[in-house]
């Protein structure tokens, strides 16, 4: 049986074709803004999206690019070349990538129309050391005006501090006033709007995501990956709404007509970690066995797991500041936890395939407390092994899909449906 | 020298130390790393105590943490998991590095210590808002103590716990500077078992051994001679004398080092009338590590050691998977060359015990300074 | 019934044919890059047998390159195999440890050939085969002997490096110091073992366990891997067949995913 090694997602609704033109159109967006001489942006850490769209600021983020550069099995080229520069091979692929790309003497046509120099670096440690370390690095290559933004761990979870939000917020309003030298005033009717807009998408997102709970799932996590753009990156904006509101009905009708993924939904599945960028195919792999990735806990970045009555329009930065301490890629793992005992019990899943990205210091570490949660509250079993979502130098596609087999496999046949 | 001597074998066997703490019937309070405020444990009543890693190779850990992050951390956790840390009543940690921070829910969740407490202190340095933040996490410490201690803190106990530690951090200086001189009375290998008793012994006990260490150094006979080029150790955290020794054994004089083990311990006093107000800000006008901004700072700071020290070469030691110092060491590498320094970056296991393939570099680098 | 097993690993392919629960014949290649090992093994085996293809109902293939065999009838992963061959041979196992040249896996079983939870080692080598193998090649030996030599230690050595890179320089600092080669690969096994053992505990470890694989032939990596459980275990007289024999009993049986 001949298989190509890498292969684009299999998806199967309409709008995620939209979701995907969302990506170029905004690209473009950043790349006319500069030619139109308005500063753009790095932005590394999750910063709240939100505030580059109040303020129409065009943003190239570290935790998207990346991945635009693996879908295109480009990822690997520029890791080299940080690695020419000094950087080791064991540092995050989303940041020896970035910085590949920057120092790169030469950028590929791809890359170099996506890829406008940057006029400000903002960064932000969460939700991890490196996160603020490339940008360091960069600003000092560019010659770049700098700017730190420090936010607090979050070891209470929901019940998070008071005096943590407020000092978020108050770096919040310093970055404002920061962005302020470069044209960019603060607009608090356009950041209320803003909020309110996400907080409007939030609520799309839960709708859409109760119906992905049903079985078959109307919606697996190779649409999901590719619909989390909106989410993630243009939160605060119209054509997100809009997107989310045509996926939602899309995935509505779907549900009610009792259309899934696969025609006999056997398995349900749910992906921990970052699925490989450069084959987002491998989330339609186990469906050949009956088997359904309904969905990624990526899905869940961006403070996704926030209730969205918990955003409040007139308070706009303390909304964000809220919506991104409370995400449940916190240095520590109350939120993540949370999110885990929540999707096994909503998703009636059978599995947890998880991946440990070989660079990153965050996720990795904590899918052995996930494993061993999930197993105590609803025996659930998780597999765990190596795969980085962004390299694709360090891709060993037969040894991932054999784990993948193995897990299916004794899943399958503890429901019986194998066993001879 | 016996002072010394006392000292080294605290470091060797802690147990002494553990059983002497145990015997007076003090709780012991594990921590990492040096944003916990000791003096706030020890006004409880109890014993701050940091945690450093053993020489035995890490097993359990690795299911727990992936073996892709730094290893001392994995190797605490380890000596954690196999029952190595049962002295311990709780655990501190601090908002530091990623591997830091991770042990956080391992720990309340595996090892289950009757305390797992984490202060949440901010990464930017020299910020006002970092410092009204900063008071009320260290509020909350100072609740959280007395209530484990049982223990009211008042602030002259607090007053007292702060001028003790000051007079430790003043007298482990004071010996530190020793190596401007050439012949150093002390040499860097010396230096890191010192420092590291200082931090696991009672102060009281710690500060006069320091004295007699001062004293026994400036008749000392058995001092070296050593023309070797001058070197700075900097980088992740070095709690055992191989490479030190290496370096000074290959010819090397290492002059000065920046570790969380050496200068950074003590290198600055908590200063102020107010013991609150004081500790506050010794936290916050503190850049330590790379994992604190602004790195301008820190920058600065090896600079100065540089000249005061008179440094002709770097060390920049990064523990697999340390990426604070892995980012940092490219950075300021590229920024001392510029100035004439050489930098040198080697990378090994916490264990050091690929210090044989260093071997090699290490002697080629000082060559290349004489 | 008669049923072919092909394990197809990463050092070496491995065929075995079982009729009515009898093993008639083994055969073991070292796997190539042209895969030429499937052909050789199973040619080996079927001469050994009189047998010829056609007349075997079943056959199921298993290991990194099972989907290589094309006239298989069926695979089955590494994991399965690994608990089936094992039930096979031991009743009552409930963890099998399966140490292979670039894999070690920890399985967690019903003791009736049902996986109940597993573990993966990470793509770093250390505590595999391919770990012992330029371990052997640092200090000369030959790694059938290793097992034997650690016999002779009479000190404590500790290899505390997982890396093998770091784990290489540290041997070679040992061999400088001429401390004695025994005591040296006590100490590598030593620290495979403790490698697995954290794997192990993972997933529980259980009472009767079972090492199987390539690496099990070495005495000495048994004989620690005891000490860190705090019991003995089974080990098969060929282990690096239990997984080709695993997936000859479900071939016997009619198993594994077309």
């Amino acid at each position: 049986m001949a298989e190509e090694v890498t292969s684009r997602a299999a998806t199967v609704l309409q709008t995620t074709v939209e979701a995907s033109r969302s990506v170029r159109w905004y690209y473009e967006k950043v790349t006319a803004a500069k030619k139109n001489n308005k500063p753009v942006v790095w932005a590394f850490g999750l910063v709240p999206r939100e505030i580059w769209h109040a303020l129409d600021i065009p943003v190239v983020t570290l935790e998207h690019f990346p991945l635009l550069l693996a879908a295109k099995q480009l990822s690997g080229k520029y890791s080299q070349v940080a690695e020419e520069r000094g950087f080791t091979r064991d540092i995050c692929a989303y940041h020896s990538c970035f910085l590949g790309a920057a120092l790169s003497d030469q950028l590929d046509a791809y890359t170099e129309k996506r890829f406008p120099s940057p006029d400000i670096i903002v960064a932000s440690n969460f939700p991890c050391n490196q996160e603020v370390k490339t940008p360091q690095y960069l600003a000092e290559h560019y010659k770049c005006p700098f700017f730190y933004l420090d936010a607090p761990i979050n070891p209470w979870g929901e019940e998070i501090k008071k005096h943590a939000v407020e000092y978020y917020e108050t770096n919040l309003e310093r970055l404002l006033v920061f962005l302020e030298k470069f044209g960019y005033r603060p607009d608090w009717a356009a950041l209320q709007e803003s909020v309110r807009l996400s907080q409007h998408l939030l609520r799309l997102w839960n709708k859409i995501v109760d119906y992905r709970k049903k079985a078959p799932t109307p919606m697996g996590a190779a649409d999901g990956y590719i619909c989390l753009y909106p989410l993630f990156q243009l939160p605060g904006t119209g054509i997100a709404v809009e997107i989310y509101e045509r996926l939602l009905n899309e995935v509505r009708q779907r549900a009610e007509s009792g259309l899934g993924v696969v025609d006999e939904e056997r398995v349900r599945l749910i992906w921990a970690g970052l699925p490989p960028a450069y084959n987002l195919g491998l989330l339609n792999y186990p469906e050949r066995y009956g088997a359904v990735v309904v969905q990624s806990e990526l899905e869940w970045i961006g403070g996704a797991i926030l209730d969205p009555e918990a955003l409040n329009a007139k308070k706009p930065l303390e909304s964000l500041a809220r919506k991104t301490l409370l995400d449940f890629v916190n240095p520590t793992y109350s939120n993540r936890i949370n999110l885990w005992k929540r999707l096994t019990r909503e998703f009636k899943i059978d599995g947890i395939i998880a991946v440990n990205k070989r660079g990153c210091r965050n996720l990795p570490a904590g899918n052995r407390l996930i494993k061993d949660t999930v197993y105590q509250e609803s025996r659930v079993p998780m597999i765990i092994f190596d795969l980085d979502g962004v390299d694709n130098r360090e891709y060993d596609d037969a040894q991932v899909k054999a784990n993948i087999d193995t897990f299916v496999e004794s899943l399958l046949s503890k429901k019986g449906g194998r066993k001879q | 020298m016996k002072s010394l001597e006392t000292m080294r074998r605290y470091v060797r066997e802690p147990q002494l130390l553990i059983n002497g703490y145990r015997a007076l019937g003090k709780k012991i309070i594990g921590y990492r790393c040096l944003y916990v405020p000791e003096e706030i444990i020890h006004a409880a009543g109890m014993v701050p105590y940091p945690l450093f890693g053993g020489p035995e190779p890490i097993s359990l850990a690795d299911s727990y943490l992936q073996p892709y992050i730094c290893e001392f951390i994995r190797n605490v956790f380890d000596r954690a998991l196999e029952g190595k840390l049962k002295f311990l009543d709780g655990l501190v940690l601090c908002n530091t590095c990623d591997a830091v921070r991770k042990m956080y829910d391992h720990w309340r969740t595996y090892i289950k210590t009757h305390l797992c407490y984490i202060i949440n202190n901010p990464q930017e340095t020299y910020s006002n808002h970092a410092y009204s933040y900063y008071y009320i996490e260290l509020q909350n410490f100072r609740l959280e103590m007395e209530n484990f201690s049982g223990q009211k803190i008042t602030d002259e106990n607090l007053a007292r716990s702060i001028s003790l530690y000051n007079e430790t951090r003043s007298l482990l200086k004071k010996a530190y500077l020793l190596r401007k001189q050439d012949p150093a009375a002390l040499s860097g290998a010396e230096t890191l078992d010192m420092v590291m008793a200082a931090m696991i012994m009672p102060k009281e006990e710690a500060n006069t051994l320091i004295r007699d260490v001062l004293k026994e150094a400036g008749n000392r006979v058995d001092r070296r001679q050593n023309s070797g080029p001058r070197i700075l150790i900097t980088g992740s955290i070095i709690d055992q004398p191989a490479l030190i020794r290496l370096v000074e054994e290959m010819g090397g004089m290492v002059a000065a080092d920046d570790l969380c083990t050496t200068s950074r311990y003590f290198w600055q006093e908590v200063k102020g009338d107010n013991p609150m107000d004081a500790l506050c800000l010794y936290a916050t006008q503190r850049c330590l590590c790379p994992c604190m901004h602004p790195a301008e700072k820190r920058l600065a700071h090896l600079q100065e050691l540089i000249r005061e020290f008179a440094v002709e070469g770097v060390i920049y030691f990064n523990i697999k998977y340390c990426d604070p110092f892995i980012f940092e060491g490219v950075m300021f590498k590229e920024v001392l060359e510029k100035t004439g320094i050489p930098v040198m970056v080697l990378e090994a296991g916490h264990d050091l015990s690929g210090i044989g393939q260093l071997k090699t570099r290490v002697q080629a680098f000082i060559e290349m300074l004489w | 019934m008669i049923g072919l097993g092909i394990d197809v690993g990463s050092l070496a392919t491995k065929a075995l044919i079982l009729k009515d629960d009898q093993i008639l014949a083994w055969s073991v290649k070292p796997t190539d890059i042209s895969r030429k090992s499937i052909p050789a093994a199973v040619d080996d085996v079927l001469k050994r047998t009189g047998l010829r293809l056609n007349e075997i109902e079943n056959i199921i293939s298993t290991g990194i390159g099972k989907k290589e065999v094309s006239y298989a009838t069926g695979t089955l992963s590494e994991v399965s195999c690994a608990v089936r061959g094992t039930a096979f041979l031991f009743t009552g196992v409930r963890t099998v440890v399966d140490i292979g040249g670039q894999n070690c896996r920890a399985i967690r079983c019903d003791g009736d050939g049902g996986v109940i939870d597993f573990a993966l080692n990470d793509k770093c080598a250390a505590g595999t085969g391919i770990f012992l193998t330029s371990m052997a090649k640092a200090l000369e030996v030959d790694i059938g002997e290793m097992g034997q030599l650690s016999r002779q230690s009479t000190m404590e050595v500790n290899i505390t490096s997982m890396c093998v890179v770091f784990a290489e320089s540290e041997v070679v600092t040992l061999i400088h110091r001429s401390v004695p080669k025994a005591d040296i690969i006590r100490g590598l096994h030593k620290s495979i073992a403790m490698r697995v053992n954290g794997l192990v505990h993972s997933i529980g470890l259980e009472s009767r366990v079972a090492v199987v694989g390539g690496v099990a032939k070495n005495d000495g990596v048994v004989s620690c891997l005891e000490e860190l459980f705090k019991q003995k275990v089974f080990v098969p007289g060929e282990p690096q067949l239990v997984c080709a024999l695993g997936a000859a009993a479900a071939a016997m049986k009619r198993g594994g995913a077309n």
